[in-house]
Parts: structure tokens; C-alpha cells; sequence
């Protein structure tokens, strides 16, 4: 990578040269300590350790603050002791809250100042960040070039798609075109290969991997792995031209939340979700009259007005649309971005600018009659984006051994568990043992999705009594549930252990009655067989009809 | 010091960050591989290990008197003197394996009993496989039975059952085995990477693989079997029955003559097939699942390179 290329590092001042400077700069740099190698060393880690803390510390002061900049809050403090009181009156902010953040702040800035206040201590520190930064700008060439290629790829991509489409074959200049673009994918693929990272860039790639999941997670409730960004990598380029598409999926396997995803982050418009279920009514999909002002008016449903506002509308359990409404659904679903869609009553002729995306449940045999997705409806996705299956992250992934695996679940999960450097707050001690008792979770939880999918897709039971497999009939743990009982850990310090937090965040919250109890009976075999409740009371479980004999059994007691 | 998220998942992204210059040393390593670069390991030359391990060195000629052709090429021993005089100590024998017979052939069991049988009954010397038919329908099938070959090359086959190693279902005994090679073969001498690296394998699917034995033993056995330590260490059904034929056609002494060990093959109902109790009759043999134990049951050790 020839130096031209790195991207631009700015030359900014270090946190604790601000902090000093702030505070009256080298005023009050009043002596020299002469410091052992290893006490400067563990000073300049204590610096490196506030600095990065200290953006976190501010910004909860800004939150507490109503979001105002240190230079507002100054302003407003200006304004004397009435303004100030009455502007966190407007926010209801408990005022011992924001004395802890604003003590936080004061107490973390004393203490660099302090740190830094050795010109010994600071040099070391600042050589330190400069490795960081040369560490820094060799990761985000390194992004840069994987993003490169990525959006590469994926124009060329959809290049073809487009003559693929309409049957011809591309002229000498798009020919052209598209053979620097297959150039261009060469060379960086080359670039890639040949990119230098050592050990430190890679550790920094992979935090920051975690952080752009955090981050994601944070504002989408969604979070990109390899074969989620596979899938949009494939129907993006169609979706960006309006075509509709279908994700078809088991309960709880996150069509809806990639739709959303897609919808929120790809094309940066705020879906319409519509609800779709048997009782749906004709006013819900086209709107109906009502009266305003005296006046009769036709309120166009949730539905048109999103078309009409340029936003994508997600049909979420497309298959439980009455058959009354095919048609409409169908003339829908041919329309692309550009065309217009004419309202059957009012006439309104509706320019169509973002596209459709559907959701519809895998559902198993005994209810697939009845919620088939009928072929005319399917056929409408068929040659759009299509209509894609989406199943439980990992499904069906195995190491050599025929083991199960779950390296994207554990990637969230990690995220989730981590902080914003990408740490999990476990002691070298204890780290074993937690990770052991996550990858535990994690295999159950895999194994309750891997024979809940079967279980809707074989069908009955009789044919699963001859194998391992357990039937899930209506009750699953999905990557949502997972990610909510690691929080619960998470913010409980990881004090408890992690079988407390899964009874309470997901087995008395799971629903209590007739099948989903045998459901529930199953899944509680599943994390027993995973080292889980080897001496929990049946009735800790709160499931219905749970037989003590049955429970000591798996327990292996009897 | 906290734990890095990552550590949870990296092992299964062992590519996606990896330095060019660590590509460029698999590269160089694996280009040095191939032109016969690598590490070299000081092995015995065949002379010197007739001379130490006498009747229990199975080699070409051996190969000639019992199979009736000497094999073209001979393999250097890959073992070095060291080694030897380890697995001596051990009781194993140095057995020479070839996968075809004189006339191209397959050495499966369907040729080698049509080169044995008729002979040992003309020789006096009892029967070969007890019975031919039943191994063909009730252990391997047909297909396996004309086709499976033992892995050519050298091995050291331990000529009884490992101590300790009776009354163990599949994967205690193959817990045996892994301390066997770190306390025994290997003791004081550096264990290869491919031997360090099947045992890591097996130590990170232990747990899971006790629990899948009671849960599913079909599934336990194909994944027993298909451990790498257990590839490298147990012999298969083809294997057992050459190593035996050949050491009593040359040296008229039946090992294991009333007990069994447990190879790395399965049958056709997916079970593990032990073999062994050589006597008069042949060598016989019983298709079990992994987490059954026996008393005369115990495993063989038998490693190849």
C-alpha cells in the first residue's frame, strides 16, 4: 500500500494534553517524579485506560444534560441558577444522577491531569498513541479496501443481473465497462491479499468488528453476520430497484428484523409494518371514509400512505392474507419503482418509489394447508428479488467432528456481552468457566432450533420417535430470547449464574399451558443434557404438569 | 485483565485476518512439504531395524512368503531407532501393509481370504475368517468387503491388547490410548504434530461426545470413529485381519487368540466392529455400540506415520 493511499489520521491532541490544557495546561505541571520502568509503565496504562473511559464519562454528561455541548452548558449556566433549574425540570432528570456523572467527569479529568502532569509519563503515553495510530490507519485501509471490493462486486453484480434479465447481451462500451470492473475486483482481491496486519491490527479489526455489531444492534435490533450479509449482498441490488421480496422463514428467525434492517439502514427510509392476519380488513390495506371537519374524506391505511411517502412496506405473515384480497396484493406486488399504482376507490394515481417486502412463517405440516402461501402470490416475488428462505443463525453448521457449531450466534452474543472496547468484563479466573457455561447456552438453544426446524418440516411425531430429536411444536428460544437473557447476565455483573437467568428470563416468561408446556418440557431435557439444572426443583421450572419423576430422570437422580 | 469478545468465536475464523505474512510462511512451509523440504525426522534404516525387532518386523519378504509377491517399491521406515526400541518395549510389531495385491488387486477381504483360505486348510494351518460369509453379510457388505483395503505403509501394531484398556467402552478406551502415546510411545520424545493436534481434537469433543453416546449411538460412532486420534491409532477391519494373518502365516503364532480389539471401522448398521479370539477357526469378530464394555474387550495400539 503505497503511503498515498493510507487514509488521512488528523493530527489531533490527546485526550490528556485537552484535559491539561483545559485546566490551565502546563501550569500545573509542578514537578518531576522520577519514575521505575515498571511504575511508568503502569501509569501510562492508567492514562490509556481513563482516556478511553473518558468519552463514555462525557457523554453521560451531555445525556443528563439534555444533550448540550460543555459550551451550552456553560451558557446556561450563565443564565444563573433559575435557567438551570428549570431546564432540567423540562427533562426530569433526577438530579442526583447527574451529580454522579458530572462528579465522574470532574474526578476522571483530576486524575489524568495528575497522570499527565509527568512529562515523562505523558511522552510515554503519546508514543503510545502514535503506535495506535500508525495500528489505526493501517485497519481502516484495510476496511477500506474490503469495502471497496464489496461495493465492487456487488455493482458488477447487479450489472449482469440487469442483462441477465432482459435477455441481451451487453454492447462493446458496456463490455468495457464491465471488464474494469472485473479488473478492478482482481486487483483489490490481490491488494487484500497481500495487505500486511499484524498481531495489534488484527486484535483492533476484530474490537471494532464488535463494535460496529453494538452499534448496530443499538439502533437496527440487528446485527450483520456473515451468511445475514450474504443474503442482503443477494437481494439488494433488485430490492434497490423496486422489486419485491419474500423472506419465508421459521417463527422467530428474524424476517421481519431484516426487513426492518434493510429497510432502516440500505435504503434510509422508516418502513410501514402491516400486520397481516386472516381478520384483516379491506380499510387496513386501502383505507376507508370517515369524517373530518363535517366532511366525508377518504383515510388512506398505514399501508397506502407509505406508498405515497416513498417508504418500503413491510407485509409482515404475508400467507395470512385472505384470498379475498389476492388481487390487490397481486397488482401490488407487479409494480416497480417508477410505475404507477391507480387506488381502486378514490382513483388516485400513486407513483410507486419504494419497494414491498413481505414476511411469511414456515409453518408445520399439520397448519401448512392452511397457511400456504398460495403459488399466484409466490409467483409475484419469483424473478424480483425473489423469495428467500431465512432460518435460525448457524442452522445446520457442524465442525469435522459432526459437532454442532454457532460461530454467528456466538459473535452476537459476544457483542452483546462486551463493552464498547470489546471486553467482557470476566477475570482471568473466572473466564473459563463463564465461556464454557455460555457455549453451553449457546449449543442448547442450538439444539432446541435445529429440532424445533425439523419438527416443522417432517411433521409428526412418530417419525421423530426413532432419533434423539425432540418435537417443538410451537415453542423455540430465538437469537432475540438469547440476546435478552445475555443482558440480564450482563447487567447483573455476571454475579448469577447463568441457569438463574435463563429460568427467569425465559422459562417464566414463556407462555404456561397445553402444547407449549410440552414444549417447555423438552427444551428443559435439552439444557439438562448441556449441564444445566442438574438439581433445580420441577416446580422452579413454573411448567405445568411437570412430572418430579420424569425431571429426576434426566437429572440422571433415578 | 477482561476477555477479549472475540476469543469466543475466533477459532472458527481462523482465515479472515490472517497476516500476509503468515500466508506467506504456510506457503513457503507447504511448498517445502511437498519438495520433500520438511522437518526431517532421523529414521532407522530397514537393516537395523530387522537386526532389533527380528521376528516382529513384517516387511517385504514377509510380504512375498505369505501374499506370494514382493512389492516394487518399499517405503523407508519412518520411525527412528528411538521409536523402536520404545514400541519393542510396548510389545508391537513393525508391520509393512500393502493395499494391492500381486496381480493389482485390491487387498480387501473378499482376496485376501481367496489367497489364504484354500492354502492354511491345504497347510493345515486352520481357518482364516470365521466365516468369510458372515464378515461379508453381517459386518462389511459386499461392496466393502471386495473393495476396503488396509493403508499402505508402515505401522507399529501393538501384538496384544493395550494394559488397562479391557472392560472400557470406545472412548475411555480411547482415553487409554492418548495416555498410552504421552506416557508410553512418546514419553520423552518430541510427539509429532499431527499426534498432538488429533489429541487436542479429542480432548474438545470428550463432554459432548460421552453425552451423544447415551443419546444417540449411531451418531456417537461415526464421530468416534472418525476422530483423528482413532484413525491414527486403532487399525481398521482390514488392517486387524492382515496384521494377524500375516504374523502367524510367518511366524505360526495367533495373536490374540481369545480376546478382541477394538478397530476404527463400523459395520453396515453403523456399529463398531471389534475383532480378535484368532484361533482355529479364523478371526472372529462382533459389531457393538461405543458405550458398551467387555471383559475381554480392549484395543490394540497401532500407529502409522
Amino acid at each position: 500500500m503505497s503511503p498515498e493511499k493510507m487514509p488521512h489520521i488528523p493530527e489531533v491532541k490527546t485526550t490528556p494534553e485537552r484535559v491539561l490544557e483545559e485546566a490551565g495546561g502546563e501550569a500545573k505541571v509542578a514537578k518531576k517524579e522520577k519514575l521505575a520502568p515498571e511504575e511508568l509503565e503502569t501509569r501510562v496504562t492508567e492514562l490509556a485506560d481513563l482516556s478511553a473511559a473518558r468519552a463514555e464519562v462525557s457523554k453521560h454528561v451531555r445525556e443528563t444534560w439534555g444533550g448540550l455541548t460543555k459550551q451550552e452548558r456553560e451558557d446556561l449556566k450563565a443564565k444563573g441558577d433559575e435557567a438551570v433549574i428549570a431546564h432540567f425540570d423540562s427533562l426530569k432528570v433526577d438530579p442526583e444522577l447527574r451529580e454522579f456523572t458530572e462528579s465522574t467527569l470532574a474526578e476522571t479529568d483530576a486524575r489524568i491531569q495528575e497522570l499527565a502532569s509527568n512529562p515523562d509519563v505523558l511522552k510515554a503515553y503519546k508514543e503510545r498513541f502514535e503506535t495506535l495510530k500508525e495500528t489505526l490507519a493501517s485497519v481502516l485501509t484495510f476496511e477500506h479496501l474490503q469495502k471497496e471490493l464489496r461495493a465492487t462486486e456487488s455493482r458488477e453484480q447487479k450489472l449482469r443481473t440487469l442483462y441477465e434479465q432482459f435477455g441481451r447481451s451487453p454492447g462493446p462500451i458496456e463490455r468495457k465497462k464491465l471488464e474494469e470492473l472485473a479488473n478492478r475486483i482482481t486487483e483489490t482481491r490481490k491488494e487484500l491479499q497481500g495487505f500486511e496486519l499484524d498481531e495489534a491490527a488484527v486484535d483492533m479489526l476484530r474490537r471494532r468488528e464488535i463494535r460496529g455489531m453494538q452499534r448496530d444492534l443499538a439502533q437496527y435490533n440487528f446485527a450483520e453476520t456473515e451468511t445475514r450479509t450474504e443474503l442482503i449482498r443477494e437481494v439488494l441490488p433488485d430490492l434497490l430497484q423496486g422489486a419485491p421480496v419474500l423472506f419465508q422463514g421459521e417463527t422467530g428467525s428474524g424476517k421481519t428484523q431484516l426487513a426492518k434492517y434493510l429497510s432502516q439502514k440500505y435504503l434510509d427510509k422508516e418502513p410501514a409494518i402491516i400486520s397481516v392476519s386472516e381478520q384483516i380488513k379491506e380499510s387496513q390495506i386501502l383505507g376507508a371514509r370517515g369524517l373530518e371537519a363535517g366532511e366525508t374524506i377518504f383515510k388512506y391505511s398505514e399501508f397506502v400512505k407509505a406508498q405515497k411517502e416513498g417508504r418500503p412496506v413491510i407485509l409482515d405473515e404475508v400467507n395470512l392474507m385472505p384470498h379475498e384480497f389476492a388481487g390487490i396484493l397481486h397488482d401490488f406486488l407487479q409494480k416497480r419503482v417508477g410505475d404507477v399504482w391507480t387506488h381502486p376507490v378514490t382513483g388516485e394515481k400513486i407513483p410507486i418509489t419504494a419497494p414491498i417486502m413481505a414476511t411469511a412463517n414456515l409453518k408445520s405440516e399439520r397448519y401448512k394447508q392452511r397457511y400456504e402461501l398460495d403459488v399466484a402470490t409466490l409467483r409475484r416475488f419469483i424473478g424480483g428479488a425473489g423469495a428467500r428462505e431465512i432460518h435460525y443463525l448457524d442452522l445446520g453448521k457442524k465442525d469435522k467432528g459432526g459437532g454442532y457449531i454457532a460461530p454467528e450466534t456466538l459473535k452476537i452474543l459476544g457483542a452483546v456481552l462486551a463493552d464498547r472496547h470489546g471486553n467482557i468484563e470476566w477475570s482471568e479466573a473466572e473466564a473459563p468457566q463463564k465461556a464454557d457455561e455460555l457455549r453451553r447456552f449457546v449449543a442448547a438453544s442450538r439444539k432446541i432450533q435445529e429440532d424445533f426446524t425439523l419438527s416443522i418440516r417432517e411433521g409428526s411425531e412418530e417419525s421423530l420417535a426413532r432419533t434423539d430429536r425432540l418435537a417443538f411444536r410451537e415453542l423455540v428460544i430465538t437469537l432475540k430470547d438469547q440476546i435478552e437473557i445475555m443482558k440480564a447476565w450482563k447487567s447483573g455483573g455476571f454475579k448469577e449464574p447463568l441457569q438463574q437467568i435463563i429460568l427467569r428470563e425465559f422459562f417464566h416468561k414463556a407462555e404456561i399451558s397445553g402444547r407449549a408446556a410440552k414444549d417447555r418440557e423438552n427444551m428443559v431435557r435439552v439444557f439438562i443434557a448441556n449441564k444445566f439444572f442438574a438439581n433445580t426443583k420441577p416446580e422452579d421450572f413454573k411448567i405445568q404438569g411437570l412430572a418430579a419423576q420424569s425431571l429426576r430422570q434426566w437429572q440422571g437422580k433415578e | 485483565m477482561p476477555f477479549e469478545a472475540y476469543k469466543l468465536y475466533q477459532e472458527y475464523e481462523p482465515d479472515k485476518y490472517k497476516t500476509s505474512t503468515q500466508k506467506k510462511a504456510e506457503g513457503v512451509l507447504k511448498e517445502a512439504e511437498e519438495m520433500g523440504l520438511g522437518e526431517k525426522h532421523e529414521t532407522i534404516e530397514f537393516r537395523e531395524a530387522k537386526e532389533l525387532l527380528g521376528e516382529d518386523l513384517i516387511g517385504p519378504e514377509e510380504i512375498e512368503k505369505t501374499w506370494g509377491f514382493r512389492p516394487d517399491e518399499i517405503p523407508e521406515v519412518p520411525f527412528s531407532r528411538e521409536e523402536l526400541e520404545r514400541a519393542k518395549e510396548m510389545g508391537q510389531m513393525l508391520v509393512l501393509r500393502v493395499e494391492r495385491t500381486g496381480d493389482g488387486k485390491p487387498m480387501s477381504l473378499e482376496a485376501m481370504n481367496a489367497i489364504l483360505a484354500k492354502r492354511w486348510e491345504k497347510e493345515k494351518k486352520g481357518g482364516f475368517l470365521n466365516t468369510a460369509e458372515g464378515w461379508r453379510d453381517r459386518v462389511t457388505g459386499s461392496k466393502d468387503f471386495a473393495e476396503v483395503v488396509p493403508r499402505s505403509g508402515w505401522a507399529l501394531v501393538g501384538k496384544d491388547l493395550l494394559p488397562e484398556s479391557t472392560s472400557k467402552n470406545y472412548l475411555e478406551q480411547t482415553e487409554i490410548i492418548v495416555r498410552a502415546l504421552r506416557e508410553k510411545s512418546f514419553k520423552d520424545i518430541e510427539m509429532p504434530e499431527e499426534y498432538e493436534e488429533a489429541i487436542r481434537e479429542f480432548e474438545a469433543n470428550k463432554a459432548r461426545l460421552t453425552k451423544l453416546m447415551s443419546e444417540n449411538w449411531q451418531q456417537a460412532a461415526k464421530e468416534l470413529s472418525e476422530l483423528k486420534i482413532n484413525q491414527l491409532t486403532r487399525q481398521s477391519i482390514q488392517e486387524t485381519i492382515y496384521d494377524l494373518a500375516m504374523y502367524y502365516d510367518v511366524n505360526g503364532k495367533r495373536l490374540l487368540p481369545d480376546r478382541y480389539t477394538w478397530s476404527n471401522s463400523r459395520s453396515t448398521d453403523g456399529s463398531l466392529v471389534n475383532l480378535g479370539n484368532f484361533d482355529s477357526g479364523g478371526v472372529d469378530g462382533y459389531r457393538w455400540g461405543p458405550g458398551l464394555r467387555f471383559g475381554l474387550l480392549g484395543v490394540s495400539l497401532s500407529r502409522r506415520l
